[in-house]
């Protein structure tokens, strides 16, 4: 798979690089968004094949993103799978996640295998 | 007698006399009468026995006279007046009526002064009795014995007035009777407050009659503070009431203090001692005036001093004073030298007591004191002293004694060291002081002593001599020529060397430069082994001057002598002539000359016999002018009658001749005759010597060079201007002087002069010596020989100046001009630069300008040879302290050489920047006031570089540069604005232009020209005339309505209109504007037309679309709106009478207030339109015109004016009542609907309490059977058992569960699950139920089906259970099975498939509608076969849902029915299922003891619980309490020191929230950790309890590996905490233990990242978490101190997640914690834990780099 593009929203530059890292290590080429409105403009000017989406970021938060995603006028962005990495600060269920239009969820800490799979699993 | 001068008595009298007869009552027995009276007999008061004398006068009164109670006749009374007066006491008897009874008369008269008052006192007594009153002789009057009480004493009024003093008292406060009385001893001491409160309570006390003695104190006279005891006593004195006081001085009393005092004046008076010695000359003195003070100042008698004599072994008397002993002192003493020598060892004591007991002996005199006065090696003398009384020599006077002896002994010492220094140094001095020469010595050959005679001869200080060289006071040459440096070194060597006395003449010379004449000896001295020299100097100017005198008269005669003999040989006239003109020579030509001989010629007046008449007066005037001012003609021409009568002219030559004083002795002429051809000779070297004088008077630089262009001859103008000395001219050439740049010119000159051509002129340049150019201009000529060129003479004017006037002038000009001709600022510095360095020298160059607020400097131009010629930025600095900065401060030029400037540089405390320059020269450049910048010129090399006036020429020509720069600055500046004018002139597609009122176009840009041109066909040039030909046709619109806009806007009225213009077709606004000059006039208008055709477009399709737009608006449903903000109706569709009942006209131009029901949600609406632009369905209630409400939604949105400014709204309204009604119906149902599922789940929760407290005990008791050690077979039971009883509760959970699935709160757990155990464990639960009901139960699973799958294992086991119990319940016979197939969906997923199948009863299409719904049953009738919840299959369909799949039945009734679900479940390797079934086991096999037997107390009001619990606890190995209630519990947790508390929450009369609380309550900290035990197994319960005071929770039925974990758990937590504490203490000291270290970040996290990443990738993670974190803490930290605690969860959560991401656990855990605990609203804990968050923060790092590493 040649460089599936991945969207990494987080506002932890530690886990954004650790993340980038991983993923470029898997030759996955990365963008990042520090906050949900980065997170739009770079959808609306990439193409993005996979969002990895923190759900506590500031400005609008991933769950918000989420929905404003799923419910862009693009299809191509609406469709974009996205994968929500959390901590679970409010106690999210999956049916929540199912709700707003989240594809899967990595929980905190990272496992970095389950994120490769993950992400794998997405862009495949 | 003593007179009255008054006899009317006073009543101060007779009170005086009363207070009188007061004080002697006291004093006299009570029986003796007492009577006072009048000296004149007038008695005046009496005591009791008294009045009895008196009583035959009548009524008691005290009237009588003296006389008649004494019995005696008035004369006889008045002589015995006249002795009392006298002080004598008279006695007698009392002859006169005496009343009977009163026994014999005798009485005693005295006369008493009491009060400055004479009274006679008179007693009474029996015959034969002594008087009570004290003699006369001894104390004349009572008020003396007061008065010389030796204590001081005191009587003062009640009110603390002193009304009188004794002596002592005044003398103890030092001050006088008058002063003080009368005044009150509050105020006499200056007390402060309290005193005074504390006195005068004193004062009420003894008053009252207690005697009062307390401790006060005194300021004596020198300030210091005296204490004293006060003691008063109540007294009656004067018939009033007052106080006595007694003073005790205590330092008299007090023994220790006073030798205190007393050590304080040993050493006063041992400082005394040796102060008053230092005056003392000799020893004897010393020692004398010692004993003599030693008498003055102690309490010895007397005392002598022996002065010893060592080697005699003797002491002599030397000194005698005080009282001596009864016998003579003897004159010597016997001392043997060894008790001598044993003063000094260690038994000196003994030595001393020897010696005193020795010398008691020899003077008889036992009190004695023997003081040897010692040095540190000798006995000088031994004072001897004695006391009459032996207690006076108390041990520290001994000891005082003692130490003088040693003081004395070494003052002696030293002084006599002292005094033999003196001496000798002494005679020297005398010696040295007396002599009549000046000495001077000398070391190391300059002057380290003088006599008082050297100063005087030199007429000098000490100061000017003493260090000096003998030059220094010498003329530089001595007589004989030499230097008298040299001289004076070799002499004073040679008599170092030699050790020979030398004596000779110097010329010496003194400070005011005066010479005089010495005779010097010099001798060497050794003193103290080092060379001096000792220099005698004796003035003999006298004889020199004599010796001189005498000299100069021989070398005068000898000259003299000479000079007329060398007059003989030449043929010259020469004679003399005394003071009075009388010839006293005349040589042997001269009487030749004049025909006469010697005789007749000699003592004749030269003027009576030699000049002619006519001439005779004046010359003689002449003459004795001459003498007088002793001033000569040199040489003049007279005529000399000679004896024939000839008259001749001679050319004189006269001197004066003086004697050896230099007084003028006559006057000798030399004359040389006119005629001879020598005298010609003679004249013209005279003349050349004169020219040569007229050259050097030149100013005009005069030369003369040879061919070679070797100097021959130079001026001295020449030589002082071009700085040149003879030397120098000797080895310079013409080369070496010309300017290089002249040179070329002046030789080829110079080779056109030799080739004989005339040079008449000359211009070149020499430079100085110094190197500046001086400009020459003038005439050369050449001198010829053999017509060969041999020199040249050149006289050359300097022109410098006028040279450098003007090139100045020129520069000046130049610079005028440079703003004009330089094509920007950079290119006119460097103009001004080479400008300059025509005029002056300019290697270094600097201009700065400031600002006008003086804000900054720029170095706009700087050429420097310190600074790189490349850098040509400029250089900008803030204006500060800088060189410059000071010049443009002051204003003023500056020439400053390198020191001048530093000096500057100190006192104004400015830096210099750069290289310190040899010399400056700076000028600021100044626009009139206004000071722009500075200019700066400097040389880092050549100090001469320039010269004081070239700052008049710098600053002359700054003030041009200032201009220049200033004006071209501005020139810039307006060029810059000009280009940005222009560039907006010429932008756009505006047009504009400008017109004077001539209509001459005076400016247009570009636009406008181009559409003129466009229309004229031709360049449209400036100042056409808009009414010429050409144009007045080409106007759009016409002329005539542009001329009427030009018109009206001359008029100064600004026009703005539209335009449509043809071609092309177009839109223009234009606008017209006078141009206004600053005085308010304008000639010109301009104009601007703005291309609005767009606009214009667009204006007239909104216009067309209003039409269709009204259409619609008319045939609109809904209402539209639009109303001002103030709410007026502006528009509204005609609709509006379907809604409300107005029509259109009825409402528009009303306010829109009227309509609302509420006009609140109208204010509502407006502020959230503002706030949002756009509101939709915004609800209002509106009144119709009927007076009907109706709901209406409201649509609207701001409506903008042109400017962008709000200024309406506009929207639909849209009638909704009706949508209302239904809504609000719609939220009854919806509400009443989720109040009974409230009601629901608070059933279930009930329910589920009251089943679980049963299930409770089953299963605890099942627990702990299983923990027994049983056989096989009740092992089999009891885990069946234990199956069962936990499906059980599975099955309870189910209830909760719904309700949690009803509020989406049930999450799924999964894990590894063994497949195959599961369907075993669903077998070994049904097994027994079937074999009941005699049914087939098998189950059975499909090939290829994965064992080990993950999912959660509960609720599958729920699923399978319902099915399977379902299929049981309904199925009477025949068999159940259960099979279990699956579908790969992908690798690692699979769709799980089961099929319940039973044979049962089967369900109807109908039925299998309603299965899946909660709370049914199939079978609904009363007669119900089937038990159950009826929940089990709306569960499991749920739950299916959960775990991915679905659920369904097929059934036929009658045949029995499958019920299926299928679930997508995850695979899982078998080895982690084993895993992790292993640990679960292993859990509960390993559930063994715990170590340290906790002490628990148990709380629980169930019998049964607390039956299982016990056990429980008991097998865990602790020993446990156990309480019924609350009120047991606290009891029980009060009394006891439990490790931890289990308390059950639902209890009687208290429940376990409340006990806690009071449990908490009192024992605060040391309170063990209470774990709630609760049947509310919901999670949110136990963190409700946890919320209310418990620490943990545990939910029933409670297990054992539950009760282990949770002790485990906190008894780590104590443990750590301990840990922690102890981490703590390590911590303050310096090892840290590297296991804290380790811990902060997960070795297995940091390998797997270096593993992803690699070394430097971690390492970088790590760092960015530090930086992150920071900032993140930071940020944390100030939320906390406003206490904004939500405001950091989400930092916690970021830090959290972090943290356990890359393995920082600890911290991780505290960011949980703190997360958690902050939710939950609990802060108390907030603070502390986010400092632990901190500290582990910084420990991470300090740690982290080393840990990655």
């Amino acid at each position: 798979m040649a460089d599936k593009t991945i969207l990494i929203a987080e506002d932890s530059s530690v886990i954004l690089n650790l993340t980038k890292k991983i993923l470029e290590l898997q030759n996955y080429k990365i963008l990042t968004a520090k906050n949900g409105g980065e997170v739009l403009k770079q959808v609306e000017s990439n193409k993005i094949d996979a969002i990895l989406m923190d759900l506590n970021i500031p400005v609008k938060n991933g769950m918000d993103c989420t929905r404003e995603i799923r419910a862009h006028e693009n299809k191509e962005i609406a469709n974009i799978p996205i994968i929500a990495v959390t901590g679970n600060a409010n106690n999210y269920s999956m049916e929540d996640f199912k709700q707003v239009g989240i594809n899967d969820y990595l929980p905190k800490p990272l496992d970095f295998d389950a994120l490769v799979l993950t992400v794998k699993k997405y862009t495949a | 007698m003593p007179s009255t001068p008054n006899r009317q008595l006073n009543a101060e009298t007779i009170e005086q006399a009363n207070s009188l007869l007061q004080v002697l009552s006291q004093l006299t027995k009570p029986d003796h009468g007492l009577v006072i009276a009048l000296p004149n007999g007038q008695v005046l008061a009496a005591n009791t026995a008294g009045q009895t004398r008196c009583a035959p006068v009548a009524d008691n009164a005290p009237a009588q006279d003296l006389p008649t109670l004494l019995g005696i006749s008035a004369r006889d009374y008045a002589a015995l007046a006249e002795r009392l007066c006298a002080q004598e006491q008279v006695d007698g008897s009392s002859t006169g009526a005496l009343p009977a009874g009163s026994g014999s008369g005798q009485y005693t008269c005295r006369l008493m002064h009491y009060q400055q008052r004479a009274f006679i006192c008179v007693e009474f007594t029996r015959p034969g009795q002594p008087a009570g009153l004290p003699p006369v002789a001894e104390q004349d009057s009572y008020h003396t014995i007061f008065e010389n009480s030796l204590d001081p004493q005191f009587i003062l009024d009640p009110e603390g007035h002193f009304i009188d003093f004794n002596q002592s008292a005044l003398a103890l406060i030092g001050r006088t009777r008058a002063a003080i009385l009368g005044e009150s001893i509050f105020r006499s001491f200056g007390l402060n407050l309290f005193e005074r409160v504390a006195l005068r309570g004193q004062l009420r006390q003894a008053l009252a009659g207690r005697l009062q003695k307390f401790e006060w104190w005194l300021q004596g006279q020198n300030q210091e503070l005296l204490p004293i005891e006060i003691t008063l006593q109540a007294g009656r004195f004067k018939q009033q009431q007052v106080i006595f006081g007694y003073v005790k001085n205590l330092y008299e009393m007090i023994d220790a203090e006073q030798d205190v005092r007393f050590r304080n004046h040993q050493l006063e008076f041992i400082n005394q001692l040796i102060t008053k010695l230092s005056t003392s000359d000799s020893q004897l003195q010393v020692l004398d005036f010692t004993l003599d003070e030693l008498l003055a100042k102690s309490d010895i008698s007397g005392g002598c001093v022996y002065t010893t004599f060592f080697l005699e072994n003797k002491a002599r008397l030397s000194y005698t004073a005080g009282k001596m002993g009864a016998t003579l002192l003897p004159a010597e003493l016997d001392v043997s030298g060894q008790t001598m020598r044993r003063l000094f060892s260690s038994d000196k004591g003994q030595a001393l007591a020897q010696l005193r007991s020795h010398f008691a002996r020899q003077l008889q005199q036992s009190e004695l004191r023997v003081v040897p006065v010692t040095t540190d090696k000798d006995v000088i003398a031994f004072i001897l002293v004695w006391a009459e009384d032996q207690s006076k020599m108390p041990p520290s006077f001994l000891a005082l004694l003692d130490f003088i002896g040693s003081a004395i002994g070494n003052y002696i010492a030293f002084h006599q060291l002292q005094q033999q220094l003196l001496h000798s140094e002494d005679k020297y001095r005398l010696l040295f002081e007396s002599s009549y020469d000046a000495i001077l010595l000398f070391k190391d050959r300059v002057v380290v002593e003088c006599n008082e005679k050297a100063l005087e001869l030199f007429r000098c200080t000490r100061e000017d001599l003493i260090g000096h060289m003998p030059h220094d006071f010498s003329p530089k040459y001595q007589p004989d020529g030499m230097l008298s440096a040299h001289k004076a070194n070799h002499l004073m060597q040679e008599v170092i060397t030699r050790g020979k006395p030398v004596t000779f003449e110097w010329k010496s010379r003194r400070k005011d430069g005066t010479r005089f004449d010495a005779e010097l000896s010099v001798s060497r001295l050794l003193l103290d082994g080092e060379v001096y020299l000792q220099l005698f100097v004796r003035d003999i100017t006298q004889r020199k001057q004599v010796q001189q005198a005498r000299r100069r008269e021989e070398i005068l005669q000898e000259s003299m002598e000479q000079f007329r003999n060398f007059l003989e040989k030449v043929d010259l006239i020469h004679y003399s002539l005394d003071t009075q003109g009388n010839i006293v020579y005349a040589n042997n030509y001269f009487l030749r000359y004049v025909e006469y001989s010697r005789e007749e010629l000699l003592g004749r007046n030269f003027y009576d016999l030699l000049v002619p008449e006519p001439d005779r007066e004046q010359r003689k005037i002449d003459f004795r002018k001459a003498l007088e001012t002793r001033q000569l003609t040199s040489f003049y021409e007279r005529d000399v009658l000679t004896k024939s009568g000839l008259l001749k002219t001679i050319r004189w030559n006269c001197m004066f001749e003086y004697g050896p004083e230099g007084e003028i002795t006559g006057m000798t002429s030399v004359g040389k005759d006119m005629t001879d051809k020598r005298i010609a000779m003679e004249a013209l070297k005279d003349n050349k010597i004169r020219l040569q004088d007229v050259f050097d008077n030149a100013h005009d630089l005069i030369q003369n060079i040879s061919v070679d262009n070797k100097f021959i001859f130079v001026n001295k103008a020449w030589k002082e201007r071009l700085g040149y000395t003879d030397d120098d001219i000797e080895s310079l050439t013409l080369n070496d002087i010309v300017h290089p740049y002249y040179k070329a010119k002046l030789i080829y000159q110079l080779r056109n002069l030799y080739k004989g051509e005339n040079v008449n002129k000359i211009e070149t340049v020499f430079l100085t010596k110094a190197g500046k150019p001086i400009h020459l201009i003038g005439s050369i000529t050449c001198s010829w020989q053999d017509e060969r060129p041999v020199a040249t003479r050149a006289i050359l004017h300097d022109i410098t100046d006028r040279i450098k006037a003007e090139r100045l002038q020129k520069v000046y000009y130049s610079i005028a001009n440079l703003a004009i001709s330089s094509k920007d600022l950079h290119s006119l510095y460097s103009a001004i630069h080479r400008e300059l360095s025509k005029i002056i020298e300019t290697r270094n160059i600097y201009i700065a300008l400031c600002d006008r607020e003086h804000t900054f400097l720029n170095f706009v131009y700087l050429v420097d040879q310190h600074l790189d010629k490349a850098v040509k930025t400029q250089i900008k600095r803030p204006f500060s302290f800088g060189l410059s900065e000071y010049i443009i401060e002051t204003g003023k030029p500056m020439y400053m050489q390198k020191e001048e400037l530093l000096a500057l540089a100190r006192q104004e405390g400015f830096k210099i920047h750069g290289a310190v320059p040899e010399v400056i020269l700076c000028s600021p450049l100044a626009i009139g006031e206004r000071i722009i910048g500075v200019i700066t010129l400097q040389d880092y090399q050549n100090p001469e570089a320039y010269v004081s006036t070239d700052i008049e020429i710098l600053h002359f020509i700054s003030n041009q540069v200032a201009l220049a720069i200033e004006r071209k600055r501005n020139e810039e500046q307006i060029n810059n604005q000009n280009a940005r004018l222009n560039a907006i002139f010429e932008s756009g597609t505006h047009h504009m232009w400008s017109l004077n009122r001539g209509y001459e176009l005076t400016s247009f840009n570009r636009n406008f020209a181009a559409s003129f041109e466009r229309r004229i066909g031709q360049k449209l040039m400036p100042y056409t005339r808009l009414d010429d030909a050409p144009l007045l046709t080409v106007h759009e619109n016409s002329f005539k309505f542009w001329d009427e806009k030009y018109q009206l806007a001359f008029e100064g009225k600004p026009q703005h209109f539209e335009v449509h213009l043809q071609n092309p077709e177009s839109w223009r606004e234009v606008y017209l504007n006078p141009i206004y000059r600053e005085d308010g006039t304008f000639e010109e208008i301009s104009g601007i037309a703005l291309d609005i055709t767009d606009k214009k477009a667009s204006q007239l399709a909104l216009a067309k679309s209003e039409e269709k737009f009204r259409h619609i608006f008319e045939s609109f449903q809904d209402v539209y709106y639009r109303i001002t903000l103030g709410g007026k109706f502006e528009l509204v569709s005609p609709s509006v009478k379907q809604l409300l009942g107005y029509t259109e006209e009825e409402i528009v131009d009303h306010n829109v207030s009227l309509l609302y029901a509420y006009p609140e949600d109208r204010e509502i609406l407006v502020q959230r339109v503002l706030e949002q632009e756009s509101i939709r369905e915004f609800e209002v209630q509106m009144v119709c015109k009927d007076g009907t409400r109706k709901t209406v939604l409201l649509d609207a949105r701001l409506v903008y004016d042109d400017q962008g400014d709000p200024m309406g709204l506009e929207g639909v309204a849209r009638d909704v009542s009706e949508l209302k009604r239904t809504q609000i119906a719609l939220l009854k149902a919806k509400e009443e609907a989720e109040n009974l599922l409230k009601v629901k789940t608070q059933f279930l929760a009930n329910m589920s309490h009251e089943l679980r407290t049963p299930m409770n005990g089953i299963i605890g008791m099942i627990d702990l059977l299983s923990q027994m050690n049983n056989d096989a077979e009740q092992s089999e039971y009891i885990d069946t058992l234990r199956k069962s009883s936990d499906a059980l509760l599975a099955i309870l959970n189910d209830i909760l569960d719904l309700s949690k699935i009803q509020a989406g709160k049930l999450v799924m757990h999964e894990s590894g699950v063994d497949l195959h155990e599961t369907l075993d464990k669903i077998h070994s639960l049904f097994a027994n139920r079937a074999q009941q009901k005699d049914l087939d139960f098998t189950y059975s699973i499909s090939p290829g089906t994965p064992r080990y799958i993950i999912t959660d294992e509960t609720r599958l086991l729920q699923i399978l259970s319902n099915l399977t119990s379902n299929a049981i319940k309904f199925t009477s016979a025949g068999k159940v099975s259960i099979k279990v197939s699956s579908t790969a969906l992908s690798e690692d997923k699979y769709r799980l498939h089961v099929r319940v199948k039973d044979s049962g009863i089967g369900i109807s299409a109908q039925d299998q509608q309603l299965l899946f719904t909660e709370f049914t049953q199939v079978d609904n009738s009363s007669t119900k076969t089937f038990g159950g919840t009826g929940l089990g299959l709306a569960i499991s369909k749920q739950l299916t849902h959960m775990l991915g799949g679905n659920i369904g039945v097929e059934s036929v009734p009658g045949d029995g029915s499958t019920f299926w679900f299928d679930i997508v479940v995850g695979s899982a390797s078998e080895a982690a299922v084993k895993e992790q079934l292993q640990r679960q086991q292993q859990q509960l096999s390993e559930l063994g003891t715990l170590d340290n037997c906790p002490y628990v107390l148990l709380v629980d009001d169930n019998q049964i619980n607390q039956k299982v619990a016990l056990k429980q606890l008991e097998r865990l190995g602790c020993r446990t309490d156990v309480a019924s209630n609350g009120y047991e519990a606290i009891a029980q947790a009060t009394a006891h020191a439990y490790d931890i508390i289990f308390m059950d929450i639902q209890m009687p009369e208290m429940d376990g929230v409340t006990a806690t609380r009071h449990i908490k309550e009192q024992l605060g900290k040391a309170c063990p950790p209470i774990v709630a035990m609760t049947a509310y197994s919901m999670k949110d319960d136990g963190i409700k309890f946890m919320n209310q005071g418990l620490d943990d929770y545990v939910s029933k039925p409670v297990k054992s590996s539950d009760l282990h974990a949770i002790i485990t758990k906190w008894e780590n937590r104590e443990r750590a905490a301990a840990v922690t504490q102890q981490q703590l203490l390590q911590q303050e000291q310096p090892q840290q233990a590297p296991v804290i270290q380790q811990d902060i970040i997960d070795r297995q996290v940091i390998e797997q990242l270096r593993s992803i990443g690699g070394e430097d990738f971690t390492k970088h993670v790590y760092t960015e978490f530090e930086q992150e974190a920071a900032q993140l803490l930071e940020e944390a930290k100030k939320e906390l101190q406003a206490q904004q605690y939500k405001s950091i969860l989400s930092t916690l959560h970021q830090l959290k997640g972090t943290g356990f991401t890359l393995g920082i656990n600890q911290l991780a855990e505290l960011a949980k914690q703190l997360e958690h605990d902050i939710k939950h609203d609990h802060f108390e804990a907030v603070e502390d834990n986010f400092n632990k968050l901190l500290e582990q923060y910084h420990n991470y790092c300090k740690a982290y780099k080393e840990i990655i590493i």
